[in-house]
């Protein structure tokens, strides 16, 4: 690890030791959380917002694999804001984009002061942006996404549509006329469904349109995945560390119940998934700083730590037992933070299949 | 019509005629078992009102002898009874008097508690808890620490039990307390009946992560219990609590709530159009042919207790089974249903509503209560399979 990483890392657990607080999510299952905005905020003046801005749009030039690191000390945490969706993601696609609305939002972004999401997603186990419905007409959107998180009130929307000639990506106020939209809870956070009625959109023109436009949202798809996998591999190991202590702690029959080999078999086991899928996200990093080809890598990753966070949480809960089935002990929630993050940006299946399809691919060539 | 009197002159068949016809026309459609909450449990008001009514038409007890007030049913025809239960969609209930309790006293009770308790379980006037595991006694039980104190003609109470599934719904506890320190643990522990509203009881709700206050600890400050309240003889009430345990564990490994599970699955991959699908075919084919088998191996035990056998430890077996088969199939359903997997609380899917975090969360439990699947597993090995106790020898 490098030396901004290791700072970074150092800085986000202080941070979250500080700062975070998982008491606060517990009380309110199945209503949609809003962001917790003077936190987000914090973010913002730590530096953390928009990592990946391009210098021009006054960002740092820092980039995906520092993000990994929030990403991944996050996930340790069950740390609720939506730093993937609402930071990362944004910043590489604005980072495509030369207008000055770009610039304004970029600001908007670093400084925390609105939360900006990607809009990509029509359909229900969708993968790829490329063909959206959602119209743009005369300056107007018109259509649905769904899944869509970290939507607030006075947030931006960036869309991805059609316009005459193709792809595009618009930005839209969240509270803009012609938006309704239903919140439900997800995770520790909410995702929305959005209808799009001829709802006019921000700047007056595309933040980025055609090639510039695909290639954006695909460089966008791409970032989140892997640092989701970082995240989702954080969880896991937040939860293998919070088990190990538990184990340790608890006793049974005059003796930890650590000490019984069916829980150190499992316990083992759930260590080597865990280093499994932190092999795979970091690989899929490397691949996406490589910049061609990382399809396979990063499918395989976003696959490979979804499933290894499902399996550590359901174990843990198992080993901490009746405790483990309370709100009040931590351990469910981060099974609830995986059981969104399972599926958010492609389920394992489905990365999977395109995982095989790429090798399958290359190989013919 | 639909009367069960003298079920035993019934043939099987006939009597699961008429326990149908009778749930078809009784049970309330709105309270039935579905998608949205394909383990529904009826508690408190709701599961009174309902188990009256059942009473009412003579369905109540099963397994209680008639001399009691209840059905005298053989162990084959308990078994109708409770598979037309799952046919009709019937909600659980939690009803621990009636299965747990009320058979404890008819085998080990006085007469004046047979007499004064077991009527009022039939009525619902007491609704009981279960009050055996501590903060530091769960899979290790016999290491509890509630205390009761011999004083005249009363014990005093002092500790605290915790995981206390209804509680707050119940007027009585049903505890193992210690009564006397011995070399052996399970030594020295006593059952004792206690009503939640004596003086001295706090009841703090638990929320689990379905979000439903459903387990609760119970506070004893200086508890005063009469000393007739003591069910068998004193130090001996872990003998009283195991009389039952192997009928607990038939009723805890029947494939009613997978098959619940199964129906979701079923729903779900039609309304997610996902039938053509082979990979999540295949996944769905090889779970409906797991609780297809498992019902087969349920029966065939459960034929044997019906034809004269007695539950024995390899009935263990079951609940280890059924409760990760529904672990698999509600895990099926949180995944084949993607981004709609991470919903928490009610979603759309299709025509059908749901709650897949429910089902997901709800399921979670079942391998941990009623002993943790890991010692029923070391059960099975060593009293099953006749293999050596671990090095580290326990208690
Ligand atoms: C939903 C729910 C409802 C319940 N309702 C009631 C109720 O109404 N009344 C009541 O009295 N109790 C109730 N319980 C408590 C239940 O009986 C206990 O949860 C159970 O006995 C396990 O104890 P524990 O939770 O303390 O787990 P622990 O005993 O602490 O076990 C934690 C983990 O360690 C494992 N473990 C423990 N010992 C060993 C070993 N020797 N070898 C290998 N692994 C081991 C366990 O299998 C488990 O995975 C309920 C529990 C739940 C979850």
């Amino acid at each position: 690890m490098d030396d901004i990483s290791a700072m970074l890392r150092d800085s986000a657990a202080d941070f979250l030791e500080g700062r975070h607080d998982l008491s606060r999510l517990k009380g309110s299952i199945g209503q949609p959380q809003p962001v917790d905005r003077a936190l987000w905020r914090e973010m913002g003046e730590l530096g953390w917002l928009g990592l990946e801005l391009p210098e021009s749009l006054g960002g740092s030039g820092m980039g995906l694999r520092e993000s990994t690191v929030l990403a991944e000390q996050f996930g340790r945490s069950a740390f609720a804001a939506p730093y993937v969706a609402a930071s990362l993601m944004p910043a590489v696609l604005l980072s495509f984009a030369g207008t000055p609305g770009a610039s304004e939002l970029a600001a908007a972004l670093q400084g925390g002061d609105k939360l900006l999401t990607l809009a990509w997603q029509e359909k229900r186990d969708q993968l790829d942006a490329d063909a959206p419905l959602a119209r743009l007409q005369d300056g107007r959107v018109s259509g649905c996404k769904v899944f869509v998180p970290a939507v607030e009130d006075d947030g931006v929307l960036l869309v991805s549509v059609r316009d005459g000639s193709g792809l595009a990506v618009v930005a839209v106020a969240a509270d803009a006329s012609g938006v309704t939209r239903e919140d439900f809870a997800a995770g520790l956070g909410a995702v929305s469904t959005l209808h799009f009625d001829k709802t006019p959109i921000l700047f007056g023109a595309s933040l980025l349109s055609g090639n510039t436009a695909q290639m954006a949202l695909q460089r966008t798809l791409d970032a989140g995945r892997v640092a989701l996998s970082a995240q989702l591999e954080g969880l896991g190991s937040g939860m293998l560390a919070r088990t190990l202590d538990y184990v340790k702690g608890r006793v049974q029959f005059g003796r930890a119940i650590g000490s019984f080999q069916v829980i150190h078999h499992r316990c083992v086991d759930l260590y080597i998934a865990a280093q499994l899928a932190g092999a795979s996200w970091r690989n899929a990093l490397r691949a996406y700083e490589g910049g061609e080809d990382a399809g396979a890598a990063i499918s395989a990753a976003k696959a490979r730590c979804a499933d290894t966070a499902q399996r550590i949480g359901r174990e843990a809960i198992q080993m901490h037992g009746a405790m483990g089935f309370t709100e009040e002990a931590d351990i469910g929630l981060y099974l609830r933070a995986g059981l969104q993050a399972y599926a958010w940006l492609g389920t394992p299946l489905q990365h999977r299949r395109r995982f095989m399809a790429i090798e399958a691919e290359a190989e013919h060539v | 019509m639909s009367e069960p009197a003298h079920p035993d002159r019934l043939s099987d068949e006939q009597f699961r005629e008429r326990f149908r016809a009778w749930l078809a026309a009784n049970y309330p459609a709105e309270l039935k078992q579905d998608s949205h909450r394909p383990f529904r449990r009826l508690r408190g008001d709701a599961a009174v009102a309902w188990l009256r009514r059942v009473r009412q038409a003579g369905w109540r007890a099963p397994a209680w002898p008639r001399e009691y007030g209840g059905m005298g049913l053989s162990f084959r025809k308990q078994l109708i009874y409770h598979e037309e239960l799952e046919h009709a969609g019937v909600a659980r209930i939690i009803d621990l008097g009636e299965t747990q309790l009320g058979p404890t006293l008819i085998q080990c009770g006085s007469e004046a508690q047979k007499a004064h308790y077991l009527p009022r379980i039939l009525s619902c006037e007491d609704v009981w808890c279960q009050g055996y595991s501590e903060p530091g006694a769960g899979s290790d039980l016999a290491s509890l620490r509630t205390s009761a104190v011999r004083e005249g003609e009363a014990f005093i109470v002092n500790g605290q039990k915790i995981w206390t599934t209804h509680a707050t719904d119940s007027t009585h506890i049903f505890t193992l307390v210690r009564t006397g320190k011995f070399a052996k643990k399970q030594q020295g522990i006593s059952f004792l009946l206690i009503d939640l509203a004596t003086p001295g009881i706090t009841v703090r709700p638990i929320v689990n992560l379905a979000g439903e206050d459903e387990f609760c600890e119970v506070f004893f400050d200086n508890v005063r219990v009469p000393a007739a309240q003591l069910v068998g003889e004193l130090d001996q009430g872990w003998t009283v609590a195991k009389a039952l345990l192997g009928y607990e564990r038939i009723w805890i490994g029947s494939p009613a709530l997978a098959g619940k599970a199964l129906e979701l699955a079923r729903t779900l991959v039609e309304e997610l159009a996902l039938t053509n699908d082979a990979g999540v075919m295949d996944r769905l084919a090889q779970l409906a042919a797991d609780l297809h088998d498992y019902r087969l191996l349920y029966a065939e035990i459960c034929d044997s207790i019906a034809d004269g056998g007695k539950p024995g430890p390899d009935v263990s077996m079951l609940k280890v089974y059924a409760s990760e088969l529904l672990h698999r199939l509600t895990e099926f359903n949180q995944e084949v249903a993607a981004e709609s997997g991470g919903i928490v609380g009610d979603a759309r899917i299709g025509g059908a509503l749901t709650d897949l975090h429910w089902q997901f969360m709800m399921a979670r439990p079942v391998t941990i209560f009623a002993g943790a699947n890991e010692i029923q597993r070391d059960i099975l090995a060593k009293t099953v399979l006749g293999l050596p106790a671990e090095a580290s020898a326990r208690n």
